[in-house]
């Protein structure tokens, strides 16, 4: 009892009321002390309620923190939760990322549905329709799925906002309140797209990677260390004729197919790569079932574990058979032109293609070029000489314009250390030498040829020579006679002491100078013709040519009642040519149509005039053509293919050679022209011949 | 005027001749050819004739044939470039007077030309 509320004690009072009030007192203190206690006890359970209850405040707090920063941090996770109506109450981050809605716009708003295909619902509505035996409507779908505790995931297609689809996996999973009632349940999505891209790009390319093993020719292989080898494909059993798994069960070893002699270098090889990189690539033979050896390159890579011991070694295995045989006919092929190029007796030259700079020479270059190996690499070819080709232009080279066929040259001036001039004949061809475009260029040393060939006509023309000889000393005897006479007439004019009218003496030194002059030119013409041949080329004018020709002969021709008729186009182009061979030519021709006149025997039916016919014309500037022809006895058809080949001759022995035709033939081919007969027994000849005009060669 | 007749194609040929004949003292007919020639002999009749022995045209032997039938006691000499017997031969034959080579040896012509002189009688003026 509360000390005020105790009775007010009086004067008289008993002892016994006082000690009666004492006990009261004592009890009532003692029920104080108790209140006092118990009061400070229930003051500090209440502190620690209150502490207890801020501390379990503080961990929902933290709890909401930690819910707020799960859902928001799942910014690629939709997570959404809905009540028992299906009505979203929860859409984090991610499912306003996944699906481009705004949580305002579905929270309290929206079902779940309205992001998921209908005929998907449709499926799993029926599906679990089935299961729990009643319809399933709507977002019931989701509430069975969580009741059911499903926790596999599947896999839905969503759909966003703006009507895009993307594959997701869906967890339906139930809420609960603390009574274990469900309260609503939670969807959480996560977009798939990757990584079924993924899956799709990995199937992709393991079926490119199976594909690729077994279409390679190579055969990948596995060995252990244990001799075992598993093999990916059934290739080996075609190339081996054992099945693979003869390797796998270590009924075969790979090893032993080897042949004896081979398999000490491929230990070494082994034993290499071992030391180095660990990978080795080496060829050996095996031998088949069938007991046909063929050739194996291994390409293969030795795997080690941590410690350093071998795991396995991976590789492949490629039949190479085909291309060792190749090699093989390679190798004896370039040995054979190898020992062509060295052994072969005219220099043969390999040059770049574009500056024609010699990057090889062969030994037979070095001795008749006089120059050492090295001084010839390196250096253009043309400064061995002047690289004029006659019919193909050396332009052909540089352009680079090849065909498949080679360019040939006759007739090159070249030169040997020195100084010395000596002719080759070349051909060049394309080739590729150490990767790069090349020619290969043979150059036989023709001098000798060229000199006998000079010889050769040197001789025919002095034949000719000796055959016009006659009539040469009638031509100079002509100019001789008239000034023999008319300085015989001043001589006995002055012995006689007559006077000479000047008139006289004018017209006697006026013949004597021209009719030097005349002797002088005839002079000319023979030094011309007798003149050693020289090769070199030069617009040659044909119709100048021509008429020296008949300064010579012309006379002679006059004396044998032959008549000359000229049609020579003033305007012919020139052509390339040397004067003093065509010069052999017009005479051979004209010295062969008088003889073929003259051999005629005229009878009163045939009594036309002795004609022979000369004449040059122009074709379209780019070609010229000069045509003899004669009234004589023609040539009968079997020999007009015969007239052209060497010693063929018509005449007496002793009176020809038989080589003016063959000759006339070689140098109209060197002047890259051509001639053509026709021909009639007594209907006479022609001549046909035809060059290029100098503007159209080169 | 004694008269000679010379024949070549060589027109300075025959200036010369006409030059150094008309210094010997004939009077010198010339022709330049085979056909001509016969024409002038026909027409003057010289009795002396000298002739190239090659002639476009006519063949000489030909000239020397007729000339010698229109006229036969005529003297023809006949002068040539190549100096051939057979041509000479042949010359002779036909009753030519001389046959000379060329170039013309005239101290030669001379003393022909003196001796047919002599044989027919005339004498330079």
């Amino acid at each position: 009892m509360p000390p005020h509320l105790l009775p007010k004690p009086s004067r008289n009072d008993s002892p016994a009321l006082i000690q009666a009030l004492l006990k009261e007192n004592a009890i009532l203190r003692k029920e104080i002390r108790v209140a006092r206690e118990a009061a400070e006890i229930t003051a500090s359970l209440v502190v620690k309620q209150f502490e207890e209850t801020e501390r379990v405040l503080q961990k929902l707090q933290n709890a909401n923190a930690q819910r707020k920063a799960v859902l928001d941090s799942a910014t690629q996770i939709a997570i959404i939760a809905t009540n028992m109506k299906g009505t979203i109450s929860v859409f984090n981050t991610g499912a306003e990322n996944l699906l481009q809605y705004r949580a305002e716009e579905v929270i309290e708003k929206a079902t779940p549905e309205i992001f998921l295909l209908e005929s998907e619902l449709t499926r799993h509505r029926e599906a679990i329709s089935l299961v729990t035996g009643h319809d399933v409507k709507g977002h019931e779908v989701f509430l069975e799925y969580a009741r059911q505790g499903r926790k596999e995931q599947q896999e839905w297609t969503y759909v966003r906002k703006d009507g895009t689809h993307f594959p997701a996996v869906l967890s339906i999973s139930a809420l609960r309140d603390p009574e274990g009632m469900i309260y609503g349940f939670l969807c959480i999505a996560m977009d798939v797209t990757e990584k079924k891209r993924s899956e799709k790009a990995l199937a992709e390319s393991e079926a490119n990677y199976r594909f690729l093993i077994d279409n390679i020719p190579n055969i990948v292989f596995r060995g252990y260390a244990d001799g075992s080898l598993d093999l990916y494909d059934d290739k080996v059993e075609t190339m081996t004729g054992y099945k693979k798994e003869l390797f796998a069960s270590r009924q075969m070893n790979w090893f032993d197919l080897i042949l004896e002699e081979d398999r000490p270098l491929a230990r070494q090889k082994f034993i290499d790569a071992l030391k180095s990189n660990k990978s080795y690539i080496r060829e050996y033979r095996i031998r088949r079932k069938d007991g046909e050896i063929i050739w194996i390159e291994a390409c293969s890579k030795i795997v080690c574990n941590e410690a350093g011991n071998i795991d396995f070694v991976t590789g492949s295995f490629l039949d190479v058979t085909e291309r060792k045989r190749s090699e093989y006919a390679l190798h004896e092929s370039e040995q054979k032109y190898r020992s062509l190029f060295i052994s072969g007796p005219n220099p043969i030259f390999v040059l770049d293609r574009e500056t024609l700079t010699i990057l090889d020479a062969s030994p037979s270059a070095e001795e008749t070029y006089g120059y050492y190996k090295d001084e010839l690499i390196g250096r253009n070819f043309e400064e061995l000489g002047t690289f004029e080709y006659e019919n193909e232009s050396l332009s052909l080279v540089e352009s680079g314009n090849w065909t498949d066929s080679c360019v040939f040259s006759q007739r090159i001036k070249h030169f040997r250390q020195g100084g010395e001039p000596f002719y080759v004949e070349v051909k060049a061809c394309p080739t590729s030498y150490q990767g790069r475009p090349a020619i290969i260029l043979a150059a036989s040393d023709i001098t000798e040829i060229i000199e006998k060939d000079a010889q050769l006509f040197q001789t025919s023309k002095m034949t000719t020579l000796g055959e016009m000889s006659a009539g040469i000393a009638h031509e100079l005897n002509q100019p001789l006679n008239a000034i023999k006479i008319g300085s015989d007439f001043l001589k006995k004019q002055i012995e006689n002491c007559r006077p000479i009218p000047s008139n006289e003496l004018h017209q006697v030194v006026s013949a004597v100078s021209i009719q030097v002059n005349r002797a002088s030119e005839i002079i000319q013409s023979l030094r011309e013709f007798g003149r050693k041949p020289d090769f070199r080329k030069e617009k040659v004018d044909v119709n100048a040519t021509i008429k020296d020709v008949m300064k010579i002969i012309g006379q002679q021709l006059s004396l044998q009642n032959i008549k000359v008729v000229y049609d020579l186009d003033d305007s012919a182009p020139p052509i390339l040519a040397n004067k003093n061979r065509l010069e052999q030519v017009v005479f051979n021709l004209v010295t062969n149509a008088r003889d073929a006149i003259l051999n005629q025997t005229r009878t009163p039916e045939n009594s036309g005039d002795n004609v022979i016919a000369i004449s040059t014309w122009s074709e379209q500037r780019t070609h010229l053509n000069i045509t003899i022809s004669d009234t004589g006895t023609g040539i009968p058809e079997k020999n007009v293919q015969k007239i052209f080949e060497p010693f063929y001759t018509t005449k007496e022995v002793g009176e020809g050679m038989g080589l003016g035709l063959s000759i006339t033939y070689g140098i109209i081919r060197d002047f890259g022209g051509t001639i053509k007969v026709e021909s009639q027994p007594n209907g006479g000849s022609r001549f046909h011949l035809r060059f290029p005009s100098s503007t159209n060669t080169k | 005027m004694k008269k000679i007749l010379v024949i070549d194609d060589e027109m300075t040929t025959l200036q010369m001749m006409k030059l150094f004949l008309g210094a010997c003292g004939y009077e010198v007919l010339t022709a330049e050819n085979a056909d001509a020639g016969l024409e002038v002999f026909e027409k003057e009749l010289p009795p002396i004739v000298l002739t190239d022995i090659k002639m476009p045209g006519r063949d000489v032997f030909s000239v020397l044939k007729m000339i010698k039938s229109i006229r036969p006691e005529t003297e023809v000499m006949v002068v040539t470039g190549h100096g051939d017997k057979a041509l000479r031969k042949k010359a002779f034959d036909l009753e030519a007077a001389e046959f000379f080579n060329k170039p013309l040896d005239t101290d030669a012509l001379d003393a022909a030309l003196k001796r047919i002189e002599k044989k027919i009688g005339i004498m330079p003026d």
